[in-house]
């Protein structure tokens, strides 16, 4: 990746959609979709309501984006609206999505080799913990792990202080911990 | 000891620790076997959740494709709320000429006070009192408590009663115009600070 171009770029592109050109915008966008569409699933756990959140995200975004400050990271940036945005999108969830959850979660017919089918039911096992954290601990490991954020500049994005960071995470990623170091003795036990 | 380096694991893990804290905790972690065995459990939690990467989620060509089209028109596309109408521009500029006009008005009606006074004007006050081009200044100076004194008779006491209310009655309009002013300046301060911020609050 070429980093200090791309900067150059962004700020021009930023600058072209902050006066309204929608091209301009689609392109940021396309850059940071993939890491966007990551948060927002992570935190909802479900793809239907991340592709909500994400559509909201960038709605908002497009919205506000005139009052971006260019000096700021534009990506920490929408990583906060995208946070948020999938915080409401879980707050108005309809009920019926609950099923849709459980059908989720329903082991896959013709798996591959062992080893694989190990893999998927540790990564889902993970993935449901993770869905069970509160909610600000979900933010905090959800921005460290999938958005590849600095303590310093998760604090930023949710405005607490990096002591918080740092408790939230440690508690998000024992509950993990737990859950995988159990997923693995079920595993152990099986195998006996 | 152990528990205050155990808390930093995670931030150990991170690469988040420097200097005496993370000689520290490379101190601590040669010595204790439990802390070791923990952050290689949740050095594998990180690795496990960072490596699931799939998502089920549109491509972006058609997520996007589809955002533009929905994109709300932006009724504000500046930082600098540079679309205020000239309309508002000219309020300002019309109480200064407001201002401007009393302040003549006056000017000219203590000129034509004192020249009569002083007899200076003479045969010539009959301009003053019939001539069509000084209607326009009599409606105007009896509108602002101007009042001009044809009389030369009239008594110095009579003619001070006279100058202090013109000077009460135009004080009156001056007021009128700088607290209509303040208004503006007042309004304008508002709708200059308050924009940008309501707009941060709602990301
Ligand atoms: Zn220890």
């Amino acid at each position: 990746m070429a980093q200090p171009q791309t900067a150059d770029t962004e700020t021009g592109l930023i600058e072209q959609a902050q006066h309204g050109d929608r091209n301009a915008y689609g392109e940021l966008v396309r850059r940071h979709y993939q890491g966007v569409v990551l948060v927002v699933t992570r935190m909802c756990g479900d793809a239907g309501l991340a592709e909500d959140a994400a559509q909201e995200a960038f709605m908002r975004a497009w919205v506000n984006l005139p009052f971006f400050q260019p000096r700021g990271s534009l990506r920490n940036w929408i990583y906060r609206i995208a946070i948020n945005a999938a915080l409401d999108v879980l707050r108005h969830k309809p009920e019926e999505t609950l099923e849709d959850e459980q059908a989720g979660r329903m082991p896959d017919q013709g798996a591959g080799p062992e080893t694989a089918l190990i893999e998927k039911e540790q990564a889902d096992a993970l993935r449901q913990a993770v869905k069970s954290l509160p909610e600000a601990a979900r933010a905090v490991l959800v921005l460290r792990e999938f958005g590849g954020l600095s303590y310093r500049e998760i604090s930023g994005v949710l405005d607490v202080p990096i002591g918080t960071v740092m408790s939230r995470l440690n508690y998000a990623r024992n509950r993990l911990r737990e859950v995988l170091s159990s997923e693995m003795e079920i595993m152990e036990i099986n195998h006996a | 000891m152990h528990e205050e380096m155990r808390a930093l694991l995670n931030a150990y893990l991170d690469g988040e620790l420097q200097g005496r804290r993370l000689r520290e905790i490379e101190a601590h972690l040669v010595s204790c076997a439990e802390c070791k065995k923990e952050l290689g459990e949740l050095r594998l939690v990180s690795q496990k959740l960072q490596a699931d990467t799939s998502v089920e989620a549109p491509s972006a060509e058609r997520f996007i494709s589809q955002l533009t089209l929905s994109l709300p028109r932006r009724s504000q596309p500046n930082p600098q709320p540079k679309s205020i109408s000239p309309a508002w521009w000219l309020v300002p500029a019309g109480l200064l000429m407001g201002w401007v006009f009393i302040q003549t008005v006056y000017t000219l009606t203590d000129l034509v006070t004192a020249a009569n006074l002083t007899g200076l004007l003479g045969s010539a006050s009959g301009w003053l009192g019939s001539g069509q081009e000084s209607a326009w200044l009599g409606a105007a100076a009896t509108l602002f408590g101007g009042q001009i004194l044809a009389q030369p008779a009239i008594s110095l006491l009579n003619n001070v009663s006279v100058s202090v209310s013109n000077f009460f009655i135009g004080y009156i309009w001056q007021a009128v115009i700088v607290l209509l002013y303040w208004a503006w300046l007042g309004a304008w301060w508002l709708r200059h600070n308050r924009q940008p911020k309501i707009m941060e609050n709602t990301v």
